[in-house]
């Protein structure tokens, strides 16, 4: 026989056998492999369910769940569901185990992995014991790993409406801002996409906010709970009372015919260093850009190093109108909350006397690292404003942007000098 | 007379030819195993049984395969046995086979089982492969377990898990790393030469003769040497 020939076949009896063997050896140890490794899984999941007897994975598939849950397991009895939760903490990803009870309170959650830098994330899960939806908002975040520990918590959360999913109830999934969107575009017809409109008039208390749909189709005013939408002609299209049409209309026209000029800076002096921009509107507001310095700027690891930009509105008397965060460079997760509208919106119609005045909010230049001070900045912002969990000096940066926003005002209205 | 040659034949891998410290072979699990009793152990039965039934069977099939496959025929031999040997460990001890993890796998290219399985199984009676395999096999896991009970011991003052307490002021933590492991090896091998005088016969069994590399070396540098993993 041709030598190649013998080679190559004795070479393939012998894979062949041996792959026999192999299948002979996998036939007899696989079931055991197997029930090894769910007694190894389970035991994770009785770390969170002790009272648990029997674990059944679940079919994701079927169910709309929080995109954080991994893998659910039924507990055979009827005691509740484990789910395994992955998530993003201040580093990398971590995983974590939740155990809910049929009653829809958490028996337990541990964190499996994790590359935090920190290691007190491993105990937080017994701080979010016998919680359920109602009571873990108030289950405090741990400082000095708040992003970490408040990913946890979301992860719980979603844990705690996985169940109620799997119990065959259904869910808002969507964020708030989506929410926002779905009612605005519910109220204006054939609208695509909204956008908030940074006010820069006077207009009616009673109106929370405007949102100007992005295609030119209108206008929706949130006053209160009600969504009311103005079309592009500029006519109140919701069923409401007339003096609420009146209204809707009028504040429509009104900021539709602002007008604003930019203001020569260089004819000024004395203006803050804060300043970055200022415009005057035709009924005499003023529109400013103002830097603060917030924890990019004084951390000590030298990076970032950016300003925290608001633009604000503001009266001429020196009240303001709107406000909001044009960018900034704050830490994710924690500092970025200034990009938060119920963390911004605190500003609207606040007046110089609302606020602490540049001298009380203490300084943080010198050698000391800027969150040694933390502390005091607190004590002095607690009585004004809500501060940032975990982002005090972010607060103080946004807060000195603004008061200096007052400073500029009363500096322009002042005149040349 | 026969009792007596398989007598030796099954001694001289215990000690004469002690395949971690006398051919130097298996180097890889041997320093990396040994910093704890129970896996020393665990590698050293594994690769005993690996050793056995791979000899054999190469043994068994020394006169059909053909010689120029013969080193990948010994491979696909080995890592089946490897492999079979892995899933067992697997299903009836889950703790081992965490323990030795991807160890455990790279029993394949461990060069006493080729070495023997190319030296003499595949010229010798299916009898006589198999003792040398439970020779070389009791060789290596004696010299595993001697590694690591030192190691364990002094290193992290225990035995198989348990702790030693008298011992717990005194002990070397350095000796359970890498370089404690190489210091114990050497140690040994210096104890072994000791022991035999110097006798044993590396360049009698470590000639080019049988090398696979023979025919395009031929200039015999690496005779004597040993092997390495």
């Amino acid at each position: 026989m041709n030598k190649a020939v013998k080679s190559t076949l004795s070479l393939v009896i012998i894979c062949a056998g041996m792959a026999l063997l192999i299948a002979l050896a996998n036939m007899i140890t696989a079931p055991i492999i197997k029930k090894n490794e769910q007694a190894k899984g389970n035991a994770a999941l009785l770390q969170v369910m002790p009272e648990g007897e029997g674990f059944e994975q679940l079919n994701l598939s079927t169910y709309e769940l929080p995109k954080t849950v991994e893998e659910a397991y039924k507990e055979t009895t009827g005691k509740g569901y484990v789910l395994k939760l992955r998530t993003a903490g201040y580093g990398a990803d971590f995983v974590i185990m939740c155990g809910v009870k049929a009653d829809g309170t958490v028996s337990g959650a541990v964190c499996l992995s994790s590359n935090e830098t920190l290691g007190e994330e491993k105990t937080y899960g017994d701080k979010l014991k016998d919680a359920n939806l109602d009571t873990i908002d108030a289950i405090d975040t741990v400082a000095g790993i708040t992003k970490t520990t408040l990913a946890y918590k979301n992860a719980v959360k979603d844990a705690l409406n996985a169940k109620i999913v799997l119990d065959g109830g259904s869910v808002d999934l969507r964020t708030e801002e989506e929410i926002l969107q779905d009612n605005l575009k519910a109220s204006l017809p054939g609208a695509i996409s909204f956008e908030k409109v940074f006010i820069v008039e006077v207009i009616d208390e009673s109106i929370d906010a405007i949102y100007k749909e992005n295609n030119g189709k209108g206008f929706v005013l949130i006053i209160g709970e009600e969504f009311i939408a103005v079309n592009g002609e500029g006519t109140c299209i919701s069923e409401v009372e007339d003096t609420v049409k009146t209204l809707v209309e009028n504040t429509v026209s009104i900021i539709s015919a602002t007008t604003t000029v930019d203001i020569d800076l260089t004819t000024y002096t004395n203006l803050p260093q804060e300043l970055v921009w200022a415009k005057k509107t035709a009924t005499g507001n003023y529109i400013v850009q103002v830097k603060g310095d917030g924890f990019s700027i004084h951390n000590e690891y030298g990076k970032d190093h950016e300003y925290i930009l608001v633009n604000l509105s503001i009266t001429k008397e020196g009240k303001v109108i709107d406000c909001y965060t044009y960018s900034h460079k704050e830490t994710s997760g924690i500092g970025d909350v200034c990009t938060d509208e119920k963390f911004y919106s605190q500003f609207d119609g606040k007046t110089e006397n609302d606020l602490p005045s540049l001298n009380e909010i203490p300084d943080l230049s010198g050698d000391e690292p800027a969150y040694t001070k933390q502390d005091a900045v607190k004590d002095v912002l607690d009585d004004y404003v809500d501060v940032i969990g975990g982002a005090t000096i972010t607060t103080r940066g946004y807060v000195k942007a603004v008061v200096s926003a007052f400073e500029v005002v009363k500096v322009l209205e002042g005149g040349q000098n | 007379m026969k009792k007596c040659n398989n007598m030796s034949l099954f001694l001289k891998g215990i000690l004469k030819e002690n395949p971690v410290f006398v051919l130097i072979l298996g180097t890889c699990p041997t320093l990396a195993v040994t910093n704890t009793v129970i896996g020393a152990l665990g590698m050293g039965v594994a690769a005993l049984i690996v050793l056995v039934c791979s000899n054999v069977l190469v043994s068994l099939l020394r006169k059909v395969i053909p010689d120029n496959v013969r080193i990948p025929c010994y491979i696909v031999i080995i890592a089946g046995f490897v492999t079979i040997v892995q899933m067992f460990v697997q299903a009836y001890f889950p703790e081992i086979y965490e323990l030795l993890g991807v160890y455990l796998a790279l029993i394949t290219v461990n060069c006493i089982i080729l070495g023997r399985a190319e030296m003499f199984a595949g010229k010798n009676t299916v009898g006589k492969s198999m003792i040398d395999g439970l020779g070389m096999g009791v060789g290596f896991t004696i010299a595993m377990l001697m590694m690591s009970i030192i190691r364990e011991v002094f290193g992290n003052a225990s035995f198989a898990g348990i702790a030693i307490p008298f011992l717990e002021p005194f002990k070397i933590a350095f000796l359970v790393k890498a370089p404690g492991g190489l210091l114990v090896y050497g140690l040994l091998i210096a104890l072994v030469y000791v022991i035999t005088k110097g006798k044993a016969p590396l360049k009698k069994s470590f000639s080019c003769e049988g090398c696979p590399s023979k025919e395009h070396c031929q200039t015999g540098s690496c005779e004597v040497k040993g092997g390495n993993d």
